[in-house]
This record gives C-alpha cells, sequence and structure tokens, in this order.
C-alpha cells in the first residue's frame, strides 16, 4: 500500500472515531490517492460528515425554537425531524389563528399533545360560546335600555348608580356621567340621603314603591318624575342586592292633575257658595211666609201657611247640610232627617209636647235628590201626625226608622200610635195635600208605600238611591 | 364517460358520476397504488408524446381545474381565510388526498407556506431526486384561486421523492 493511501485511510480511520465521539471531523480535503475504491470511500465519509453537519445545525435551530432555519435538502439523516418541523410550524401558525380568535382549528397526528391541545380549544371554543351569549345578551339589555323612552336607574344597596339608560342620562344631563354616583346626588342634588328615601323603604320591605318627585334644575323641561322603585333580586340568592329605578316623566299630567285640582276647589267653592245662598234664599222665603201667616186672622189659613213653611225649611236644611259638608252632592241622611224631625217637634211645639220620639236612622251619604225627597215625605208625615193623630190624647209615640236592606236600597219606616188615618182617605185620593205630596215625592225617587192601619198608622217606603244607580 | 372524440368536452362534477348507485358493492374507495398506476403511466405516456416539461404543465393545469371544481362543489368559500384554510385542510384529510398543513400564511399578500404528509401522489416514492407532486401544485392553486378569486402560482419546494418526508408548497398570486 503506498504512503499515501495509508495516511488517507488513517485519516479517515480518525474521523470514523471522531463521529464516534460526537465531534464533527474536518474533510479529508481532496485526497489524492489514485485508488478508486479508497477514493469512493474517502468521498462516502466527507458526505456523511457533511450530511451529519448539516442535520447536527438543523436539529440544534429545531431543539432551539428556530422554526425559520433552513431544511437540509436531500438529507435523510434528518427525515423525522422534518416531519416535525413542518408539524411545529404548522402548529405555530395554527397558535396564531387561534390568538386572532379563530378557534376552528384542529391539531392532528401529535398524539397525546393533540389530545391535551384540542381539549384546550374546546374548553376555549365553550368559553367563547358562553363569552358570545353574555355579549348578545349585554348587547341586547342594553338595545332595550337605549330603547326605553322613560329613565331606567340600577343602584346597588349602597344607592350607588351602576347603570343608567341613555333618556335618563339625557334628563340629569347637569349631573352625568351618572354611573358612580349616589342616586341621591344624581337626582336630588344631595349630599346625603333622602328624608323618607323610597329606595331605603324598599330596601327594608322588599316590597316596590312608588312616588313623584320634582325636577329642580332650572332650564329643565322635565318638572315632575313619576319614580317606580323595585328590588333587583339575584336569581341564584334569593338576595337583593340592590334596586331598579323606572322614572317617567309626569310633568304634563301633574300639571293637568294640578290644574284639575285648581279648577275643581274652584267649583267647590262656587259650589258651596251656591249651598249658601240658596239656604239663606229658602229661609227668606221662610222667614216672609212666617211674618205673612202672622197678619192672617183665619187659623185655617194661618195653619196652611204654617205648613208651607215647614216644607221650605225642609228643603232648607238640605243645602245647609250641604255647605257644611266636605261632600257637595251627597247628604249624611241621619244628620238632615233628625234635624228636621227635631225642627217639626219645635215649630209644632204646642201639640207635640205629650209626644215621645224614636228614631233610628241609618248614618248613609244620599244623593242630594233623594235627601230632599226623604226630606219633604218626612215633613209631611211628621207633621201629620203631630197635627192629627194625637188630638184628643193625653200622650203618643212617633217612630222613625231608616236602614239598608240591599247595597243601594233603604226602608223608610214611619209610625204613630195615634187614632189612624181615617177610612176614606188615601194615598193619592185628593183629601190630603200632606198625603198627595208623599205619594208626588215617592214616585219621584221610584218608591213603593205601603200603608197600614192597625192601632195607628205605619207607613213604610222603599227606596233606591238613585244617584247610586246611575253611578252602576 | 364523456366520449373522447368529443374535442369540446369540458368537465363537469357531474361527470363523476352516482359512484353510490355504481359501486353498490366496492364503494368510493380503491386502493392509492392503483390511483398511482394511472397518474404515472399517464405521465410516462404524455411525457413520451410532448417531452417532460410538457407533461408536468399538462398535470399542473389538470390539477387547477380539478382544484377549482372541488372547491366550488366541496368547499365552504363563505369563510373567513384562516377558517377556510383549516376547512381545507379538514376535507383533504376526510377524503384521505392528504394531510395539509399550514406553515406561514400572510393574509394580506395572500402569500403561503404549505405542506402535504402522507401526500396521495408521492409519499413512499423511491427518491428520485426531484420534485414530482405537479398535480398537487395546480390541485391547490385552483383551491387558493377559486376561494380568492385572483390567479395563484403554487410551487413545491420539498418533495418526498426529493428526499424530503413532507410536500412543502410556496404559493402566491400570479403578478399582474
Amino acid at each position: 500500500m503506498r504512503s499515501a493511501d495509508r495516511r488517507l485511510l488513517r485519516k479517515l480511520s480518525e474521523m470514523m472515531s471522531a463521529l464516534l465521539e460526537g465531534e464533527l471531523p474536518t474533510s479529508t480535503s481532496r485526497p489524492t490517492t489514485r485508488t478508486k475504491e479508497l477514493l469512493e470511500l474517502s468521498q462516502s465519509v466527507d458526505g456523511l460528515v457533511e450530511s451529519l453537519r448539516q442535520a447536527n445545525g438543523f436539529i440544534n435551530a429545531l431543539a432551539a425554537g428556530n422554526l425559520d432555519t433552513e431544511v437540509p435538502p436531500r438529507n435523510f439523516l434528518v427525515s423525522p425531524f422534518k416531519s416535525l418541523h413542518s408539524s411545529l410550524r404548522h402548529l405555530t401558525w395554527q397558535t396564531e389563528q387561534i390568538a386572532k380568535g379563530h378557534l376552528t382549528q384542529q391539531v392532528d397526528f401529535l398524539g397525546d399533545f393533540s389530545r391535551v391541545y384540542n381539549a384546550m380549544l374546546e374548553s376555549m371554543r365553550e368559553k367563547k360560546r358562553v363569552e358570545e351569549a353574555l355579549h348578545e345578551n349585554e348587547r341586547l339589555l342594553s338595545n332595550v335600555f337605549a330603547g326605553i323612552r322613560d329613565g331606567i336607574i340600577v343602584i346597588d344597596k349602597e344607592s350607588t348608580i351602576v347603570r343608567a339608560n341613555p333618556a335618563v342620562a339625557d334628563w340629569y344631563s347637569d349631573s352625568t356621567p351618572l354611573v358612580g354616583k349616589k342616586c341621591y346626588q344624581a337626582l336630588h342634588n344631595r349630599s346625603t340621603p333622602c328624608e323618607g328615601c323610597p329606595c331605603s323603604i324598599m330596601f327594608e320591605r322588599g316590597e316596590p314603591t312608588q312616588s313623584i318627585f320634582p325636577r329642580t334644575y332650572k332650564g329643565s323641561p322635565i318638572q315632575w318624575i313619576d319614580r317606580h322603585t323595585f328590588p333587583l333580586i339575584d336569581r341564584d340568592t334569593g338576595e337583593t342586592h340592590g334596586a331598579i329605578l323606572y322614572l317617567r316623566d309626569v310633568t304634563e299630567r301633574k300639571n293637568a292633575e294640578d290644574q284639575l285640582m285648581a279648577s275643581l276647589r274652584e267649583k267647590e267653592v262656587l259650589m258651596r257658595e251656591i249651598h249658601h245662598r240658596v239656604k239663606n234664599n229658602f229661609q227668606v222665603v221662610s222667614g216672609i211666609i212666617a211674618l205673612q201667616a202672622g197678619y192672617l186672622e183665619d187659623a185655617q189659613w194661618a195653619a196652611l201657611l204654617k205648613d208651607t213653611e215647614a216644607r221650605i225649611r225642609a228643603m232648607a236644611y238640605v243645602y245647609e247640610k250641604l255647605y257644611e259638608s266636605d261632600d257637595l252632592s251627597n247628604v249624611n241622611i241621619r244628620e238632615y232627617l233628625t234635624n228636621i224631625i227635631l225642627d217639626i217637634m219645635a215649630f209644632y211645639s204646642e201639640r207635640s209636647t205629650h209626644i215621645s220620639l224614636s228614631t233610628d236612622i241609618e248614618g248613609v251619604s244620599l244623593d242630594v235628590d233623594t235627601a230632599v225627597s226623604l226630606g219633604l215625605i218626612i215633613t209631611e208625615l211628621i207633621t201629620n201626625s203631630i197635627r192629627h193623630a194625637f188630638v184628643d190624647r193625653s200622650e203618643g209615640k212617633i217612630v222613625v226608622r231608616l236602614q239598608g236592606t240591599a247595597p243601594d236600597e233603604y226602608e223608610l219606616f214611619t209610625s204613630d200610635n195615634g187614632s189612624g188615618l181615617p177610612p176614606d182617605v188615601e194615598l193619592g185620593g185628593g183629601r190630603s195635600l200632606g198625603l198627595n205630596l208623599v205619594l208626588a215625592f215617592s214616585k219621584k225617587i221610584e218608591a213603593t208605600i205601603q200603608v197600614e192601619r192597625s192601632g195607628g198608622t205605619q207607613i213604610t217606603i222603599k227606596f233606591r238611591d238613585t244617584a247610586a244607580g246611575a253611578q252602576a | 364517460m364523456p366520449s373522447e372524440k368529443n374535442r369540446g368536452y369540458r368537465f363537469q362534477w357531474k361527470d363523476l358520476g352516482d359512484i353510490e348507485e355504481g359501486r353498490p358493492n366496492l364503494g368510493a374507495s380503491m386502493n392509492v397504488s392503483v390511483y398511482r398506476l394511472l397518474q404515472y403511466t399517464l405521465r410516462e405516456v404524455i411525457t413520451a408524446e410532448l417531452g417532460s416539461d410538457k407533461a408536468r404543465q399538462l398535470f399542473v393545469d389538470a390539477g387547477k381545474l380539478a382544484g377549482s371544481e372541488f372547491c366550488r362543489n366541496l368547499l365552504n368559500t363563505d369563510l373567513r381565510f384562516s377558517e377556510f384554510l383549516s376547512h381545507v385542510q379538514s376535507k383533504l384529510k376526510d377524503l384521505n388526498i392528504g394531510i395539509l398543513r399550514v406553515e406561514k400564511a400572510d393574509e394580506e399578500k395572500l402569500e403561503l407556506v404549505l405542506t402535504v404528509m402522507e401526500d396521495l401522489d408521492c409519499s413512499g416514492l423511491p427518491v428520485l431526486g426531484e420534485t414530482v407532486c405537479d398535480y398537487d401544485e395546480g390541485l391547490l392553486a385552483g383551491i387558493l384561486g377559486t376561494y380568492t378569486g385572483r390567479e395563484f402560482v403554487v410551487k413545491e419546494v420539498d418533495c418526498w421523492a426529493s428526499g424530503s418526508r413532507v410536500c412543502r408548497f410556496e404559493a402566491r398570486p400570479k403578478e399582474r
């Protein structure tokens, strides 16, 4: 063997030993051998060293996470690493897409890593679905908030505003931002909670409250706000953790109500004045008739005038009661009839001193028209008893009762234990003006009359309160 | 089967026929080697007739037509770009064509680096020292072109047949 070949073989042997030691030797650098087989061996060893050098660089770069490293072409030593390199580059791209929110990625062919990674992706997709559902709910809630033209404020238990819709923010533009302020600061420009705060009452009772309060800010077209306060209840725990304030601009309604109330008060004053004047006029007429009676010498004519005077006084009493009452259209029938009865007893005192009176009249309020008719009926019946029932008798008794028999239905009962109506005297028979008037006024209030003549006279009148009937 | 005499033949998706009806027993699948038998014998005949460059170009053109029809008939083109790529990946896997992976994607420039593992055309071939996935180049160009509405150029830079374990493709829109 030539010495050059021997040196080359030694060199190749050293190179193989170095490779086995994990080192990368230098190449044979143009061997000078003439032996064909040795030259081919030298070229193969150089090729192997070069392939290992490329593989070493590629694998080290891959191990360092440098995925942009060049893949050595036609190098079979790194074939599995090329697959890994490709998988890692793809995984990097997939992760970039995931970071952008594209969660439709799916990792395959990386064994357990794929399984765990895909489980994480599914978890992220589920989270995203939940977030999207929450976002959709939030969007819907915001749209509802924004769409409602009335004001909505949500406060926590410390009265701090946590949410307010655009409508209320517009109303209270001088206090914006509303969120973060106490409701009494934002709505009432106060530094401390309001007296009788409806929110505090709602928190204490756990029930909705409602109140109307003024908007005091100058220049605001809104002057009155109707506030409904509802508890904000946690559906899971059932605890109240805040309140919803629903605010409605009622300025127009409130102003209309105020005008209506003012108008009503004005009408009440006018009505009271009218009742007062009517009563006075009746009293004047009554006084004139009394004076006139004093000039008559004929006792029969004087008695007739006295009866007329009694009737006018009965009517005057109605207007006196209306004038004195808070209710300008209904009369307390017990006070009214008792007044009339006592007045008649006093009016005919020369004939009534030996007559005892028993009244049991229910304290109901009846319409003024019904009351007037009843007043005139009772005037006639009591006057009749006083004047005719107890002639030549040392004592007598008159009973008056009025009671409800059904809703809006009443029964007036009068009786005396006198001589009784003469057999030829009938209601509507024409002989007695008083009884004719009783019949006429009974018809006016659509009453039925029943007359009994056993041991005196008993008259039962059943009627409905016409005003109540009309209202029904 | 279209008539070979019909020189005006234009491929339509329906020409694939009703495989379910036609192959009730054998089904839609066949052995990969049969597919390769068809492709490489065809390649030899065309190469012999028209030369290597022309043969490669014809395979690219056929792949592009296939990719375009594939996209129109099997893919959802309403998806966003990255979702569309995942969709293509899933579809190619389901049809056992190959395991597509995206190594890089510039969504603004529409420049991509894609790899296909276990490729239908080449994985497992003996090392020939050159890339052979001309049909795949066209297929990817057809899919991307139909999705984006722009013509694409796809070049295979690594191939199993050239000594790599994966086929790597660089894709970009054709310069106007």
